[in-house]
């Protein structure tokens, strides 16, 4: 039995090692369930270190939006990635074993791509697997740090205008709650006979008391004495009140 | 210098005319700066009489709401320190009447020179205040010598005209008139009869009323809770809208409450001195027929929102704002009732936007502003 892989699993993970190297140890797993286990766990840990990686998308989105103002500008379209050839492939499909180095990627925010220390290859193959890749076109790449950082006031803008967007959303929302009709009040039924009581006694508390209204108002409560329906004044269709007569 | 000279010529011409100006405004708060004192000493006449005369009598009510006069013919009886009982002559007297200005019960001495609500000043302050106060000559009202008096507005044109007995100060007659020149409300004495009281006026009270219409009559008070200006901060600061003052002159002059919680009911009763307006508060909303008719009153839409209004006799308005429910009824001319509404929260729309508005209205409210 072989020894078991070591630090080659972490550069099999990686893609880092040569053709020959990578089929032996491709035969060590197929073999060793410890190393199987091993490899399978680092693959998952690698998978989810990579999950953290998600503002890579919305990096490369706002690369074609510098590249297209660069255009719009008569300026020459964005310099290709500063990474080493292979390295702009973000996206594509791998082998496996061919995806980007553990800590290649771009930092959370859009730091400038590093490459982590690795140690040399074990052989004296080219660096990088030969498996089928997508080709990404050019327009598409992720713009160098340089131009990121100097389209980022448009990104400054656009996340202010997205935050008062946001903020007035909610303070709309708020009011469409707030502005229900009553709430939760209850549904009332005014006593306007009780109304027209109360305003012709306050009204006739006046010390130059006027005419009270002429609509009917009955106050035949169960306590009204004699039971009788009592009307302060009435309607009717008669003439206006002739006028005084000069002295 | 002739520039200088002309300069302070302008100058104080330009403070002569501000001066004048300012003097005739009726917002200027110089109340009764220009009354005639005659007339004011009749109106002051006719408030102590009203407090210490006892009289029956007929008087014929009438009423224009805009289109059309309505008139009506009531009895009045009224006992200083009992009350005053209204009641139509058809009914054939004893069937019961209103009483009003009634608050202690029967037997009890009062001192009749103090009106119960205390309103006589305020009234006539601000009667004094909104309006300039003349006299306006002679006239013969139900067979009386009587004087009159006008109160005027800024324009010079008549607000109200009150007829005042020569021989017992009494108010015989009085109207009220739109913007027009219209008479908006009038009574007026077609039979009147002092009587005679026995005794002072204690003796008066505790003997009990003297007219047969008082018999049978049910007694009617106003609401118990008088609001000072603490309890309607603390209302207003529970959402509540008791303003002050209305537009069209009207100041607020008492407010009372009954009930208590969700039952709570607010009458706040305002008057520009002549006509009296009040406005009931209470906590809910009117059901949203849009449609129909509530209590009487028919729907009608105003502005996307839905206000009930009265289509005959008295003013009546009513709508639902924030969780309250507005309504107010008047004996005063329409335009008045309108421009005063229009200062009370602004009927519940139906929209998008009105509810948004409404929203933020209530959140300012919530935070104080």
């Amino acid at each position: 039995m072989t020894r078991h892989l070591g630090e080659r699993l972490s550069a099999l993970v990686d893609g880092e090692l040569g053709h020959a190297e990578r089929e032996r140890a491709l035969s060590h797993l197929a073999v060793c369930q410890s190393c199987r286990f091993e490899a399978e766990m680092t693959r998952s840990l690698k998978r989810r270190l990579h999950g953290l990686d998600t503002p890579a998308p919305s990096m490369d989105f706002m690369g074609r939006l510098s590249s297209l103002t660069a255009a719009a500008d008569d300026r020459p379209p964005a310099p290709p990635p500063s990474a080493p050839p292979g390295a702009g492939t973000a996206g594509g499909t791998r082998p496996f074993g061919s995806s980007p180095p553990l800590g290649s990627s771009r930092p959370i925010g859009g730091g400038p791509a590093r490459r982590a220390p690795r140690p040399a290859p074990a052989s004296a193959d080219p660096p990088r697997p030969t498996g089928p890749r997508t080709r990404v076109p050019a327009e598409r790449r992720m713009p160098s740090t340089s131009v990121f950082a100097r389209r980022q006031p448009v990104w400054g803008r656009a996340r202010f205008a997205v935050a008062g967007m946001s903020v007035a959303a909610v303070a709309l929302g708020t009011a469409f709650v707030a502005g229900g009709e009553g709430g939760d009040a209850p549904l009332v039924r005014p006593p306007l006979d009780d109304y027209a009581l109360e305003h012709a006694v306050t009204a006739q508390h006046a010390p130059l008391p006027g005419p009270m209204g002429l609509t009917p108002v009955d106050h035949s409560g169960p306590d009204a004495p004699g039971g009788g329906r009592v009307v302060v004044t009435t309607t009717g269709d008669g003439s206006a009140p002739d006028p005084a007569r000069p002295r | 210098m002739p520039d200088d000279a002309r300069a302070i010529a302008v100058l104080c011409t330009l403070l002569l005319l501000l001066g004048l100006t300012s003097s005739v405004h009726p917002a200027a708060g110089v109340s009764g700066a220009r009354d005639d004192t005659r007339a004011v000493d009749l109106l002051r006449r006719a408030v102590r009489a009203e407090a210490q005369l006892g009289y029956e009598g007929v008087q014929r009510l009438s009423f224009f709401n805009g289109q059309r006069t309505q008139s009506t013919t009531v009895e009045v009886a009224h006992q200083p320190g009992y009350g005053t009982v209204l009641d139509r002559p058809e009914s054939g007297g004893g069937a019961g009447g209103l009483v009003v200005d009634a608050e202690l019960p029967p037997g009890e001495a009062v001192d009749s020179a103090q009106p119960p609500l205390d309103l006589d000043d305020t009234l006539l302050t601000l009667l004094r205040g909104n309006y300039t106060i003349a006299a306006a000559g002679d006239a013969v009202v139900c067979g009386r010598d009587a004087g009159m008096v006008e109160a005027r507005r800024s324009d010079g044109s008549a607000a109200g005209r009150f007829w005042i007995d020569d021989a017992t100060g009494l108010l015989l007659r009085r109207e009220t008139l739109d913007n027009e020149g219209r008479v908006a409300q009038s009574s007026v004495f077609v039979a009147i009869e002092m009587v005679e009281r026995a005794g002072d006026e204690s003796e008066s009270a505790a003997a009990g009323p003297p007219s047969r219409m008082f018999a049978g009559s049910r007694r009617t008070e106003p609401w118990g809770d008088r609001l000072g200006a603490a309890d309607r901060r603390r209302l207003d600061a529970a959402g509540w809208r008791l303003p002050e003052r209305l537009a069209g002159r009207f100041s607020l002059v008492e407010a009372r409450s009954r009930g208590a919680g969700a039952a709570r009911a607010v009458h706040l009763t305002y008057s520009d001195g002549l006509s009296m307006l009040s406005v009931f508060v209470q906590p809910g909303r009117l059901r949203p027929t849009g449609t129909g008719s509530v209590a009487g009153l028919r729907a009608v839409a105003e502005d996307g929102a839905t206000v009930y209004v009265g289509d005959a006799g008295q003013h009546r308005r009513m709508w639902g704002a924030g969780g309250f429910v507005y309504t107010v009824m008047a004996d005063a001319p329409a335009e008045s009732v309108e421009a005063a509404s229009g200062s009370l929260p602004a009927p519940d729309g139906t929209g998008f936007w009105a509810r948004i508005g409404r929203g933020f209205d209530r959140l300012g409210s919530w935070v104080g502003l």
